[in-house]
């Protein structure tokens, strides 16, 4: 706004006009007085003015919200079954030693700290791909897949994600198994691609509902994406069995459909990391071009040093070569190159064969205790006197287990015996001891009966 | 006869095989899912590396990495992070997820670093700082968090030029890429006049990028008072400032004074975004070590814009790696490992700053007309020479100098072992 200086208003209040103009030029005054004003008001403005009055404070995570709440009890019975990470007998966090082994090994290297390249740890990347696809597996020997470091699994999905969306023109569409983890919905969405769901989970009996997902798998649209979970499904922790997969893998096929694997859970699952990545070497055996994800977070107690590989099975060589250059330019605006460190370490374990041997057993064991506590879990609530079948607890496998816990009997159990689980009923396995079993069971007998 | 039933017989298996050979290509043609996906160009920067690699002269140089070395030509870790990370050996600690937003004491101390311990805005905490996959994270959830809540502008305005990777980081999160000027070829130096003439006429609420020192890869800074000129167009043409710190310490070897200009808007008034950096200052490029920083009205609305960057991060990677962050908290929050930081840090930009000047002094010894001063007056790792393209090639093919096209060259990548060669064959192409 120009500002008419005083000097020429006096002027113009001297001058004898015509009484339009005089209205005309008061006018003029007050708005250079506003201008003046305006420009003092727009300095302050900028101190009171925000750029973000607009945004909403987001919902809090509902995972992290049950440990938030769990550390604030005071009870000292109280149990965290929201956790997915993995638990000792005395309920701590375990850091295999087979780590620590070759943490050491790579400390005494004394390494540098140099940039990894985009698509991460050559070394890291080659034993990764052969511990999913076994090492003999004709797709390594050919050269047709390309695997790259990835920021464990969930970078990994997310980067699957972004590849599709940009190059898979064919469908919007990714199909996920109801329920699915809670985060695969936001990875995909945020990546632009649609999410749908297939029947997956039987509420009535707890256990794979086959005939629910052959049923909507036989009517997903040709070359959407279908997302399955290799072992240790998240959350229900029902896995199909070897036949039922067969079957999907033939509809699946027959269906022209884009299969992304999300694998977890090997060796995690079951304790044999053949047995848990079956479904995935079947798929590729049977002619499925897969897609991959593999976390280091749980087989190799990783979590926080975000560990993981993302694979694309391709026709051949040439195109696993133009599929890795559009990878790399995918990731360079996105966090340039992976964090090394975890990388360093399950490389060194998958390299060195007693380091690896090591780990096998160690996983084993993680699995073991697993399994011992889903047992104890039952044979204690059928001592507190339950007569629910509770065979499904046993039967479930991986870390999770849907109990089938309504809504309200697990407020009971969060409010009446501050044990901590997600309102969907899920406990995460790994959090119960032998020590605290019996409490837990019967806490369920109680809500339960 | 029985030669025609023989013929029939053959005729439908042939036929039969060739149905089973029909489909069996069909089904390979038909498992292909990214045949229309087409071969990358190539990594600018990463393909001069990969050719230096190729190369057998032994007087080769690689002046195309962006990473320090010593006056070997070795990388380096600093010492301090050598003695941070046998401390946190020693502590035996878990490797539990950290939060979504990261290490919290790192993220303190990030803030602290940036913007100094008696920070207005960190006293009361009207900012939020996350840990992220260092700077390259930093900017991407930053450029994500425009991209979702910035709606009054769609716009980012780059210096030009930039840090190559800033304009796919920002396109790829869904923004619009425009610039500035800043470099002025003429003078190898900051075209301040054209930057203020561009600034004054961006849109109002668009998103204008700065880097805070050591420009990369011009090294052109402006000076404390272009800055401040800087800063009262920027506000008055009310535009959101993002600033992008990669080599806070790195550039002068005084880590207040490479703050300086990002602390300045702050007191200006500008609620700035800011993306942090250890991979050069602390040299911990592969560990990923990075901050972004929102700086907001009040501390409720620090607490809704962290909300939103807990929720825009989740589906990226969950949460960020621990082992870099533990050590560049644990060097920024213990006493004698942060004063050996701060020593090895300004020995590091001394060392830079010594090569620029034996550089200008070789050329000058092997007879150059030519004016270098900008090689001492530009900051930082990177040195825009001035060459062109031809003289590059001729670099390159004739004396095994790798730099990148754009005659930008790692001033980290010169030694008082190969200076001269380094002077004589710029020299040569340039006379």
């Amino acid at each position: 706004m120009k500002t008419v200086s005083p000097i020429s208003l006096k002027r113009y209040s001297n001058s004898s006009q015509i009484s339009l103009k005089s209205w005309a030029d008061q006018l003029n005054n007050y708005l250079a007085v506003a201008a003046y004003l305006h420009s003092i008001l727009n300095f302050f403005f900028i101190f009171l003015s925000s750029w973000w009055t607009e945004v909403q404070m987001g919902p809090p995570d509902p995972i992290l919200g049950v440990t938030e709440a769990f550390k604030r009890d005071t009870n000292p019975k109280k149990m965290n079954l929201g956790v997915g990470a993995y638990r000792d007998d005395q309920g701590k966090p375990f850091v295999l030693s087979c780590v620590r082994k070759a943490e050491a090994q790579i400390a005494a290297k004394k390494l540098d700290k140099e940039y990894l390249p985009i698509g991460g740890l050559a070394e890291f990347s080659k034993a990764c791909s052969q511990l999913a696809l076994g090492p003999d597996n004709e797709v390594l020997k050919s050269g047709r897949s390309i695997t790259i470091q990835t920021i464990s699994g969930t970078g990994s999905l997310r980067v699957g994600a972004n590849f599709v969306s940009r190059f898979h023109n064919a469908s919007r569409d990714v199909y996920l198994p109801k329920p699915s983890w809670g985060n695969h919905t936001p990875i995909f969405r945020d990546a632009g691609m649609q999410l749908k769901a297939y029947s997956y989970y039987d509420p009535k009996t707890c256990g794979f509902d086959f005939k629910g997902a052959l049923h909507d798998i036989s009517k997903i649209p040709e070359k959407s994406v279908i997302v399955l979970h290799a072992c240790a499904h998240n959350p229900t922790g029902v896995d199909p069995r070897p036949e039922q997969w067969k079957e999907m893998a033939a509809l699946i096929k027959k269906r022209n459909l884009l299969v992304f694997f999300d694998m977890a859970y090997q060796g995690f699952a079951s304790g044999d990391i053949d047995r848990d990545a079956w479904a995935v070497r079947d798929f590729i055996e049977q002619g499925h071009n897969i897609l991959l994800s593999q976390s280091f977070a749980k087989n190799m107690g990783l979590y926080g040093e975000r560990v993981g590989g993302f694979t694309v099975v391709c026709k051949d060589v040439e195109e696993a070569k133009r599929v890795e250059s559009q990878l790399k330019i995918l990731i360079r605006p996105i966090y340039s190159n992976p964090p090394m460190n975890g990388a360093r370490i399950a490389s060194t374990i998958l390299n060195t064969p007693e380091l690896y041997k090591e780990w096998l057993v160690e996983v084993k064991d993680m699995a073991d205790r697993i399994i011992t506590m889903r047992e104890m879990f039952v044979s204690n609530l059928k001592k507190e006197g339950s007569t629910h079948n509770w065979q499904h607890v046993t039967e479930q496998i991986g870390m999770f287990c849907f109990t089938g816990l309504k809504p309200e009997q697990v407020e009971r159990l969060i409010k009446e015996f501050s044990i901590y689980m997600t309102k969907d009923g899920r406990i995460s396995v790994a959090g119960v001891t032998s020590a605290n079993v019996g409490y837990l069971a019967h806490a369920i007998h109680a809500v339960t009966k | 006869e029985g030669w025609i039933l023989e013929l029939i017989s053959f005729l439908s298996f042939f036929f039969f095989f060739l149905l089973a050979c029909y489909f069996l290509c069909f089904r390979f043609f038909l498992s292909s899912w990214w045949t229309e996906v087409q071969m990358g160009p190539p990594d600018p920067i990463l393909g001069v590396t990969e050719a230096f690699k190729r190369d057998t002269n032994s007087k080769k140089m690689n002046l195309g990495v962006g990473a320090y070395r010593d006056d070997n030509g070795k990388p380096y870790v600093l010492s301090c992070v050598r003695k941070a990370e046998a401390l946190i050996a020693s502590k035996m600690l878990d490797k539990e997820y950290l939060p979504i937003g990261g290490l919290g004491d790192f993220n303190k101390a990030c803030a602290e670093l940036a913007l100094g311990p008696d920070s207005e805005v960190l006293k009361s905490k009207r900012s939020i700082t996350v840990q992220t996959i260092s700077g390259t994270g930093s900017l991407r959830i930053g450029a994500n968090f425009l991209s979702r809540f910035h709606t009054v502008a769609r716009d980012v305005y780059l210096p030009k030029p930039s840090w190559g990777n800033h304009t796919p980081i920002f396109r790829d999160a869904g923004m619009q890429l425009k610039a500035y000027r800043y470099y002025d070829p003429a003078t190898c130096g900051f075209d301040f006049t054209g930057a203020l003439d561009d600034v004054s006429k961006i849109p109002e609420h668009s998103v204008i990028m700065l880097h805070a020192c050591a420009h990369n890869p011009t090294g052109v800074d402006p000076r404390p008072e272009q800055w401040k000129e800087l800063s009262a167009v920027i506000k008055k043409r009310k535009l959101l400032v993002f600033f992008d710190m990669a080599y806070q310490g790195f550039a002068s070897g005084d880590i207040d004074r490479d703050a300086w200009a990002v602390r300045y808007f702050l007191e200006q008034g500008h609620n700035v975004l800011l993306s942090q950096s250890f991979a050069k200052n602390m040299g911990l490029y592969g560990e990923r070590v990075g901050g972004f920083t929102v700086v907001c009205a009040d501390a409720e609305e620090a607490k809704r814009v962290e909300s939103q960057l807990k929720i825009l991060i989740r589906p990226i990677y969950s949460n960020p790696p621990m082992n870099g962050a533990r050590i560049a908290s644990t060097i920024l929050s213990t006493p004698e490992l942060r004063s050996t930081w701060l020593e090895e840090v300004k020995g590091m930009a001394d060392r830079i700053i010594k090569m620029r000047e034996m550089l200008v002094t070789n050329l000058k010894k092997e007879g150059s007309t030519h004016n270098w001063q900008h090689v001492i007056d530009q900051i930082g790792m990177f040195c825009f020479t001035g060459l062109k393209p031809e003289q590059v090639e001729r670099l390159t093919k004739e004396f095994s100098v790798y730099m990148t096209k754009d005659g930008r060259i790692s001033v980290a990548g010169v030694t008082s072992g190969n200076v001269g060669y380094l002077a004589h064959a710029i020299h040569q192409v340039t006379k």
